[in-house]
């Protein structure tokens, strides 16, 4: 133990330091990125909680999601007219599909006009990102291919898993490039993603298809519970499109115990690089919107609802009436 | 592009079983966080009497590394704070400005709560950010005169890293290497306060230097050296004189650093805390969990005009 009675200073306290001067940050990066979330019809819990007509939602864990990796959400409203949601695109730096369970009607319309607006944005030369997990990514698929049926069904319910990664999630800029190496090594034996879908596309399938395997390179598969095999994590070959089957958000934000979510450290760390990837793209977006438009268009505009009161379903969720 | 798989994919994955996660710690933590006086926004939100505020940085934060949060209302009778210490698996205090009254006598309260849990056998960690930190030093000191001033309002600095420190146990245990490095180059970490100890000063009193090891130390606008980070000796008690919850959710001053080396700093200093919280014995009986729970409160929108807290849930008495 120190002798309490010495003044003790550390070498470096005899003399004055010197103030650090602060590196400069890369100025062709975006340090203000704003990520555009598609509500989903409904209100996330049956009915329970609004029975209004009209009514979406966005469950408050992709929200979340997005803040934890340092950007923030404007809701881009399904049901909203085309030049609302045209106005709120001009303020975002990328967009996120949410899970659910609509695969028809309007908002299989906004999801493909947004989708495609995207692709129009990258094309004219500004880097937006598209994420879209579980149905989002169903839909983009179905979309691509232009095929309506083309998804199969699988069990993969309440299903946490291990992933098989394939050569290309190696490919710089992919999704698990940004996963710290030792994190890599658990995803592939412990499970440390949630599937919650009925639906996916099997590899060959997506190989089969012109369209899907021009647009798309697999990244990682995963096994239902019948042992058959789907793609899990597939990205666009020229476009930053990533499809995510697995939901990374809910292994830090979602506690309901039927949803049979991974909570362990490296779980939350799934969440976490995944949240860096997605925002580490829309960083590279040239797109600097008006700020005081922006903060008028923020989630904080929204007060989240308690929807787990009782310990089942989402915990909390974004009302839009 | 002819149709080719992989031969690992030719035959079929079979279902997996789940390696089980280490039994001995607790997946569903949370943390208690201390409300602080007032709305945070100088009475433009609320002006009534006993209001108090949790920035929603701070609940963000643990959430993002895996938690939940039961705010602990500073206002409410010792027996209600005590009884919802009973649901959580660690503390956090805030930043702020109060160093006197109830307040006070809350957090000091909760902090000897705390080292008596650790005492008992239970690990229980406390993180105590600027204001937080600035208490605990006061309160382990027994001098609530011992801060000093340093000039370091509204400013991103570097940290630097204490010459033979043990970091290896400590909140920096995460960083990676490259990013540790970084900190002590880069403007990394934001710092918000008027107050704080010097090394010096922590070192040669007796009841600091035997409860604190000193991290990292930083260098305000005038260059004294103040210390920035600490950890205890022999309790899970970590204490930060900046914000690392700011770095992801906090956008009201350009000077925040939201780079990605400074989004990851935020994560890696968050998944300690919870980390430390998942090694705690105690497990909170769920519905009474749910019941406090901050998903029964509203977050209010603080920054629309782009300045101060972006959210804050504020707390009124009923």
């Amino acid at each position: 133990a120190t002798s309490h009675d010495d003044h003790i200073f550390l070498p470096s306290q005899l003399h004055d330091d010197d103030s650090v001067s602060c590196t400069a940050t890369d100025p062709s990066l975006n340090y203000k990125p704003v990520i555009g979330i598609l509500t989903h019809p409904g209100d996330g819990a049956s009915g329970r909680l609004s029975n209004a007509t009209g009514v979406s939602y966005i469950a408050a864990s992709y929200v979340k999601f997005v803040e934890s990796g340092g950007a923030r959400v404007i809701p881009l409203i399904y049901n909203e007219s085309p030049e609302n949601l045209n106005k709120k695109l001009d303020l975002v730096n990328g967009v996120l599909f949410t899970g659910g369970w609509a695969v028809s009607g309007p908002y299989l319309d906004t999801l493909g006009n947004i989708f495609k607006k995207a692709l129009e944005r990258n094309d004219a030369g500004d880097h937006f990102p598209v994420i879209a997990f579980n149905l989002g990514g169903n839909l983009v698929i179905r979309i691509v291919s232009e095929q309506t049926d083309i998804l199969e069904p699988f069990t993969a319910s309440s299903l946490p898993s291990s992933l098989v990664l394939w050569n290309e999630a190696n490919a710089k800029g992919s999704l698990f490039q940004r996963f710290p190496s030792d994190l890599l090594t658990q995803l592939k034996t412990d499970c440390l993603v949630l599937h919650n879908h009925r639906y996916a596309i099997s590899p060959r399938k997506l190989q089969y298809n012109t369209k899907l395997s021009d647009f798309f390179e697999i990244l990682a598969t995963s096994g239902d519970r019948d042992g058959k095999t789907f793609v899990s994590t597939a990205r666009g070959r020229k476009y930053p499109v990533t499809v995510n089957l697995w939901q990374p958000e809910k292994n830090a934000f979602e506690w309901a115990t039927s949803l049979k979510a991974p909570h362990t450290e490296d779980a939350i760390r799934v969440t976490q690089s995944t949240a860096n990837f997605f925002i580490s793209e829309a960083r590279k977006s040239t797109n600097t919107p008006d700020a005081q438009k922006v903060r008028d268009s923020l989630i904080y505009n929204y007060k989240p609802t308690f929807g787990g009161t009782a310990g089942k379903g989402y915990d909390q969720v974004y009302l839009f009436e | 592009h002819s149709a080719i798989l992989l031969p690992g994919q030719l035959a079929r994955d079979s279902p997996q079983s789940c390696p089980a996660p280490d039994p001995n710690l607790y997946y569903k933590p949370v943390i208690g966080i201390v409300s602080h006086p007032g709305d945070g926004a100088s009475g433009r939100l609320s002006n009534a009497t006993g209001a108090s505020y949790i920035a929603a940085s701070y609940v963000k934060f643990v959430e993002a590394a895996g938690a939940r949060v039961v705010p602990l209302i500073y206002t409410e009778p010792p027996e209600k704070l005590l009884k919802k210490l009973e649901l959580v698996n660690g503390v956090l205090f805030t930043g702020g400005w109060a160093k006197s009254g109830l307040y006070f006598e809350t957090v000091t309260k909760i902090f000897k709560k705390i080292l008596e849990k650790n005492d008992a056998g239970d690990h229980f960690p406390l993180f105590a950010t600027c204001l937080g930190f600035e208490l605990i030093t006061m309160i382990i000191s027994q001098d609530n005169n011992i801060l000093e001033e340093f000039s370091a309002s509204n400013q991103a600095s570097t940290l630097q890293f204490v010459e033979n420190a043990n970091i290896g146990e400590s909140v920096f245990q995460r960083f990676p290497p490259e990013l540790l490095g970084k900190m002590s180059t880069d403007c990394l970490v934001m710092q918000n306060h008027r107050y704080g100890i010097s090394p010096g000063k922590l070192l040669n009193n007796p009841k600091l230097s035997s409860f604190f090891e000193i991290l990292t130390t930083c260098t305000d606008e005038d260059d004294k050296v103040y210390v920035s980070t600490v950890r205890s000796q022999n309790y899970p008690v970590t204490g930060f004189q900046w914000h690392p919850e700011k770095n992801a959710f906090e956008w009201g001053s350009p000077r925040i650093p939201h780079t990605e080396d400074a989004i990851q700093i935020t994560q890696y200093v968050a998944n300690f805390l919870v980390s430390e919280a998942r090694k705690s014995l105690n497990r909170p009986v769920a519905q009474e969990l749910l019941d406090n729970l901050i998903y029964n409160y509203s977050p209010t929108y603080c920054g629309k005009a782009g300045k101060g807290y972006d959210e804050v849930y504020i707390f009124a008495q009923a």
